[in-house]
């Protein structure tokens, strides 16, 4: 029964955990401009990251080792400098983007000047960091996230024509009001937003920090194969939902009290209540995520010690690392930047990042001294070789399409 | 291949012949607690032929003829040279003497504690300095 | 010196096609209708969006502070508009006179979210089935000089 429920704990924790500020941002955008039509992006988004956390969280196990330690191992220290600036600042990009989420949501409740939420916000992120447990964290950030769901409510309670929805996400078509170009910039944002690299970063770390063996393998492959889809549910609902009540008005998304305005239609201020809250959870535990993994990148590569496990005068350098990225991530948003914008320029230089710390990871997961009889498989290796190419063109596609649609216009 | 283009045969030395690449640079090292110290980026070597105390040769001097020994493990303003090249002044490297290295196998590890090694001290000195004027900073979070 | 040589020609070689790839990569300037046509879309969005959102406050489905967060966002946008119709380099008279109307449109819409504003401020009920009325009669307005405009 306690095993239930902890599979149960899991499983829940990583549907609410699964979006974050770039999810819903391109999610909502994406439904009020081309309806469903880019649902499939979702779907193999989803996939992509069930088999890259898999093959990460395997790794950690197996190995001990988390992410960036086997990165500079395995490539030598040249080549992982590279991937760790790289990887870093886009970390700090998106670190940036999650903290203005917070801050964006609780505008939303408060109608308070979000400049004056942000330092609170992050100040909220750093106690966390510095006081709670990983595995409270993680959960409660988690469970509470679950409120998003409310989106998948409120498109039932809209009573949208499900025919519609069905056909225009089964048969994709560029919208006549949109070029292919935008149509395909929006694709490869929308993917990586869907694989988000610190994920990764994260997610193998957290099974050093839990101290992940062979066995924990089984129940995190559950995790992933089961609350991701659901996750990525909840992404459609968002694009749906935006496409019931935002595309017919010729709303196109920009802001953030844009996206729950659906909700407020379809369920009134209690269910909008519900998802604000689910807003403000899913960013903050995105805030977490995110300055936690910019912790263990930079001490992965350098050899620091690490890690939540450890009190912060035993990592010393770490939790500085992670005081440090705070300060210049709000330091960023005071200047007034639109938190939304940062979002959408996270997402797409996440994609361009995605090949960096993807390569590592395939490789590794294929490599016997690391693995042991724990390889990959000949199945996850025909998913992992699709992906790469994926992640390759898309990365590749990306800055050439966003110098030429201008971002998205 | 003629006689004189054969490469010339390692000298067999007693004690551990290692790898510098695959099994020491790169390499994490841990103190006898787990504790992850640093990362061994550079090291000083010594040929056993000449005299003690004598700096490594530069790059092509060192042949596959003569017997070098690890004198230390280097880390610290040695890693931006391996990425970029050059050479630091023996004085910025931090030394971990070869003597305190208790195995080497995935990762080098070292006998007793890191606490008074040269190597840990922006360690030493954010914990001091930072972390512990901060509340809570020594608190268990377990 | 050869070797120097060679690296230096293969390193200029790489920074001429970084550079002809991102100049070709440029986007094309945009002309005046297109430059047009983005601004009123973004308008219409906003007046829009705040429309819908008058709609669910008076309904009683959105707070009142999510719904002047959701207004101060919509007259930014509507800002952002008329300013990149401000901006806005005409070649021609036709062109010159397609930017006016879009811009009276524009202020249209901004003038009445601005009503929407102080409508939800205050509680006077007549006052915001006015400002939604008046959202309404502007997102028409600019639906006219869309489809004049239309590139």
């Amino acid at each position: 029964m306690k095993r239930l429920l902890g599979v149960a704990l899991g499983v829940l924790t990583a549907i609410g955990g699964f979006l974050d500020i770039g999810d819903l941002v391109t999610n909502a955008v994406v439904g009020s401009r081309f309806g469903m039509s880019l649902v499939w992006v979702v779907v193999v988004g989803v996939v992509g990251i069930c088999v890259f956390a898999q093959m990460s969280g395997r790794v950690a196990a197996v190995s001990g080792r988390a992410t960036f330690e086997i990165i500079r191992e395995r490539l030598g220290p040249r080549t992982g400098a590279a991937n760790l600036v790289a990887s870093f600042l886009i970390n700090l990009l998106t670190l940036t983007a999650e903290v203005g989420g917070v801050a964006l949501a609780l505008q939303l409740a408060s109608s308070v000047e979000p400049r004056l939420w942000m330092p609170v916000a992050a100040l909220a992120v750093w106690l966390v960091l510095w006081r709670v447990k990983f595995k409270i964290m993680e959960n409660v950030t988690g469970l509470v996230g679950l409120c998003l769901v409310g989106f998948a409510v409120a498109l039932f309670l809209l009573g949208p024509d499900w025919g519609d929805l069905l056909s225009g996400a089964l048969h994709p078509t560029v919208p006549a009001t949109e070029g292919h170009a935008v149509y395909w910039y929006y694709a490869i944002a929308l993917f990586g937003a869907a694989m988000t690299p610190y994920e990764v970063f994260f997610f193998s770390s957290g099974a050093v920090e839990e101290r992940w063996k062979v066995k924990d393998i089984a129940e995190s492959r559950l995790n992933v194969l089961v609350g991701f889809p659901l996750g990525g549910l909840l992404s459609i609902s968002i694009a749906a939902c935006a496409t019931v009540v935002l595309l017919p008005r010729h709303i196109e998304v920009s802001a953030l009290s844009q996206i729950v305005l659906p909700v407020a239609q379809a369920g009134g201020k209690l269910l909008l209540a519900v998802v604000i809250v689910g807003i403000v959870a899913a960013t903050f535990g995105a805030a977490l995520e995110t300055s936690l993994s910019s912790g263990y990148t930079l001490a992965q590569y350098l050899g620091w010690s690490w890690g939540k496990f450890r009190r912060p005068a035993q990592a010393a350098r770490f939790h500085l690392t992670m005081i440090v990225t705070l300060l210049v991530g709000t330091g960023i948003l005071m200047t007034g930047v639109d938190p939304v914008m940062v979002t959408e320029y996270s997402v797409v230089f996440s994609a361009v990042a995605l090949p960096l710390t993807y390569i590592p990871i395939l490789v590794v997961a294929n490599d016997p001294e690391y693995m042991g009889e724990h390889v990959n498989g000949r199945v996850m290796n025909a998913l992992g070789t699709v992906f790469l190419v994926v992640i390759l063109l898309a990365a590749l596609a990306a800055i050439p399409l966003m110098v030429v649609t201008g971002a998205g216009r | 291949m003629t006689r004189d283009e054969r490469l010339p045969r390692p000298p067999t030395p007693a004690g551990r012949v290692l790898d510098a690449r695959l099994h020491l640079l790169s390499r994490q090292v841990l103190d006898a607690d787990d504790m992850p110290l640093t990362t061994v980026d550079d090291l000083e070597l010594r040929s056993t032929d000449d005299g003690p105390d004598r700096a490594p040769a530069a790059d092509g001097g060192i042949t596959g003829a003569r017997v070098y020994t690890v004198t230390a493990l280097l880390s610290g303003a040695a890693l931006a040279t391996r990425v970029l090249g050059g050479r630091a002044p023996a004085s910025r490297w931090l030394r971990i003497d070869w003597g305190r290295v208790s195995d080497v196998g995935t990762v080098v590890r070292i006998a007793g504690t890191g606490d008074d090694l040269d190597a840990t001290w922006t360690e030493r000195w954010v914990r001091d300095r930072i972390i512990r004027r901060i509340p809570g900073g020594d608190h268990d979070p377990q | 010196m050869t070797r120097a040589r060679g690296r230096r020609g293969r390193s200029l070689a790489c920074l001429v096609c970084v550079t002809v790839l991102v100049g070709a990569c440029a986007p094309p300037g945009r002309s005046s209708p297109e430059v047009v046509d983005d601004a009123v879309t973004e308008a219409i969005a906003a007046a829009a969006t705040a429309r819908l959102a008058m709609e669910l406050f008076s309904s009683g489905d959105l707070p009142r502070e999510t719904t002047r967060t959701t207004l101060a966002a919509s007259l930014e946008d509507a800002h952002q508009a008329a300013l990149d119709l401000g901006t806005l380099e005409v070649p021609g008279p036709q062109d010159s006179r397609t930017r006016d109307e879009a811009l009276r449109a524009v202020a249209d819409a901004t003038s009445a979210i601005v009503t929407s504003r102080s409508a939800v401020s205050s509680t006077s009920d007549r006052t915001v089935d006015e400002s939604t009325a008046a959202l309404a009669e502007a997102i028409e307005q600019l639906d006219r000089v869309q489809d004049e405009v239309a590139p």
